[in-house]
């Protein structure tokens, strides 16, 4: 068995025991929960449209996104930095199956982004057989070299030129050609490909997507060892040094700093805030009120597990800040943000047209924050 | 100030230390000195009350973990091996922190956090995120902290590590100055170091005090010459441990 597989199967080990973890989680259900009512809002919003809604457009801006945002695997280790080091030159195959590896999963994203995007340019387009083919081939084909391109060291928006190209025959009815310029990048890439393994480029490469995969597993398994990225987020801070840093107490101060410049927290809350803005606008109308709670639970899920993490290896394990009070702490900040999250989604909801649906949403939304939070002890 | 009365203690299913008593007083550096694995840092864990003994009393300026918590940790600052910041706060918010939880005046904060940050030649790097600093910078970053709260008992666990000989100097000066009116337990394993710092040694051995005291009170332990130094004297130690048991 060659290194390469030998690290797959661990790997594939670890996927299947975190899905266990996963699977018999009990907060799996309100994912559950988000993906039906998230497929059913969108079918609803699809039986709405016609062949006037711009739906190339969107697939043209999708073709942009395609190549962006990828976290290769790699399964380089630290130790690898000097274990591997005098085999570097022949291990060709280690490199080959980190290409294909890459290769089938970005397809895989292609292909998942294409079960929503597809069924709407059925309904706005007339597209043939073979042009829907081709909608799919550049889609995974985009997606592919965005990914190997982080592989190979190159950056992605080298990719995008091809991906406006492509975008550009869909708006310009040549879809059926559209794949042909997605192809080029591999030519491009095939020149740029590293002959041996770039050992720290593909150890960053590896963190980055490791710490994406916990961040994942994180919601549903305590993860203590996480890391996380920061932003320092200057004016924010200051705003808040003045008002409210300086004058709470030492359990406070740090969660409050933490969850500002930790991309687990704030960040979080304005994604999934986002997010839910998007699924009101697309229900049309309908229960748009209950939207509120089911972002609001979702937010307050991944605040949990941050708290823990936070816990694990930390100063305040030996400074005078008892545990309640380091609960109370980040309870206080986690509360008023999911409370503000609740108030700025209720509004919205009642501009998108909810009615006695926004209040049960309120309360609901007050519900499943405190249970989350109660779930901190 | 630290009073270790018969300490026996360790990890869940394996006690580590038995019958563990020493103290360390007012205006004292004491080193405790031991072999890897000999216990140094599970006595210190237990002393932060970071482990709960199986049995015996530990006690702080008149204080227990169980009287009171938060008096008790109020009374104990510490320096880890492993330098451990929050990736999300600046040096000067950890001092900030600091601050917070041991309730100093903040105007005494921000003298001793200049006087100290000068010394340590931090200055600069107090506006800082520790993801920039290097591997000493760390160290420092934590010797800071653990210095601007001036708690009765300070608690270091091998400062050396990955410190400059020019701020290994300072460290040892700031933690002359830090005793006049406080204590100080350094565990360390750079002995000529501690031999000119430490006003008394604890030495370690299997999770046991086989001896404690000045140097010279050792030395007439062991019945060693006047110029034995502490490297001989704990090579003599643990010989003799070993050779009655």
């Amino acid at each position: 068995m060659n290194r390469f597989t030998a690290r797959l199967g661990t790997w594939m080990e670890e996927v299947v025991k975190y899905s266990r973890y996963v699977a018999n989680g009990g907060l799996l259900f309100t994912l559950y929960f988000t993906l039906i009512y998230g497929a059913f809002v969108y079918n609803n919003f699809l039986e709405r449209i016609d062949g006037t809604f711009p739906g190339t457009w969107i697939a043209a801006g999708v073709l942009l996104l395609m190549p962006l945002g990828h976290r290769p695997r790699t399964f380089i280790q630290e130790a690898d930095q000097v274990f591997l080091l005098p085999e570097l030159g022949d291990i060709r195959s280690y490199m080959v199956g980190v290409r294909l590896f890459n290769l089938v999963f970005a397809a895989l994203r292609g292909l998942l982004v294409l079960l929503v995007l597809l069924p709407l340019l059925v309904r706005t387009e007339s597209y043939t057989s073979i042009e829907v083919l081709s909608v799919v081939v550049t889609m995974v084909m985009l997606s592919a070299a965005g990914r190997l391109a982080k592989v190979e060291g190159v950056r992605e928006w080298t990719i995008l030129p091809f991906a406006l190209v492509s975008g550009a025959c869909l708006l310009m009815d040549w879809t059926a050609w559209a794949w042909v310029p997605a192809f080029m990048p591999f030519v491009f890439l095939h020149v740029k490909r590293n002959e041996r393994i770039p050992l720290l480029h593909w150890l960053v490469l590896e963190e980055k997507s490791r710490a994406q995969f916990e961040r994942v597993i994180s919601w549903f398994v305590d993860l203590p060892t996480l890391k996380e990225e920061v932003r320092e987020r200057r004016v924010l801070t200051r705003l808040l040094e003045n008002r409210v840093l300086r004058r709470v107490d030492a359990s406070r101060y740090v969660y409050g700093l933490r969850i500002l410049r930790s991309n687990d927290s704030l960040d979080l809350i304005l994604r999934l805030t986002v997010v839910a803005l998007i699924v009101m606008w697309m229900s049309g109308g309908w229960y748009v009120g209950l939207v509120t709670p089911l972002f609001v639970g979702l937010t307050a899920l991944q605040l949990v597990p941050l708290f823990k993490r936070l816990e694990a290896i930390s100063i305040v394990s030996w400074l005078p800040i008892t545990r309640d009070e380091r609960i109370a702490g980040y309870s206080w900040w986690a509360m008023r943000l999911l409370v503000i999250q609740s108030v700025v989604l209720v509004i919205a909801s009642v501009a998108f047209g909810a009615t006695w649906d926004a209040a049960i949403g309120l309360v609901l939304s007050i519900l499943v924050t405190r249970y989350y939070l109660s779930r901190l002890k | 100030m630290l009073h270790v009365d018969r300490l026996n203690g360790g990890y869940l299913g394996k006690q580590v230390l038995h019958d563990i008593s020493f103290e360390v007083k007012k205006g004292e550096l004491v080193g405790l000195i031991g072999l890897n694995g000999a216990g140094k840092s599970t006595t210190i864990k237990h002393i932060l009350g970071l482990l709960s003994p199986l049995s015996g009393k530990i006690e702080i300026d008149g204080e227990t973990l169980d009287s009171s918590e938060k008096n008790y940790r109020k009374k104990v600052s510490y320096i880890p091996e492993t330098p451990i910041l929050y990736e999300t706060l600046t040096l000067q918010e950890h001092i900030e922190l600091m601050g917070k939880a041991y309730d100093v005046n903040p105007d005494e904060l921000a003298a001793r956090t200049k006087r100290l940050a000068k010394e340590m030649r931090m200055e600069k790097q107090l506006a800082w995120f520790p993801s920039v600093f290097s591997k000493g910078m760390r160290q420092k970053a934590m010797i800071l902290c653990a210095l601007v709260t001036k708690t009765p008992l300070l608690i270091v666990d091998e400062p050396f590590v990955g410190l400059d000989p020019l701020a290994i100097r300072q460290l040892l000066q700031l933690f002359d100055e830090y005793k006049q009116d406080c204590a100080i337990l350094m565990s360390t394993h750079i002995l000529e170091t501690a031999e000119r710092h430490c006003d008394r040694f604890v030495f370690l051995h299997q999770g046991v005090v086989i001896a404690s005291g000045t140097a010279a009170e050792l030395r007439d332990v062991y019945r060693l010459s006047p110029d034995a130094t502490l490297d001989d004297i704990y090579v003599e130690a643990i010989a003799s441990e070993e050779r009655s048991s």
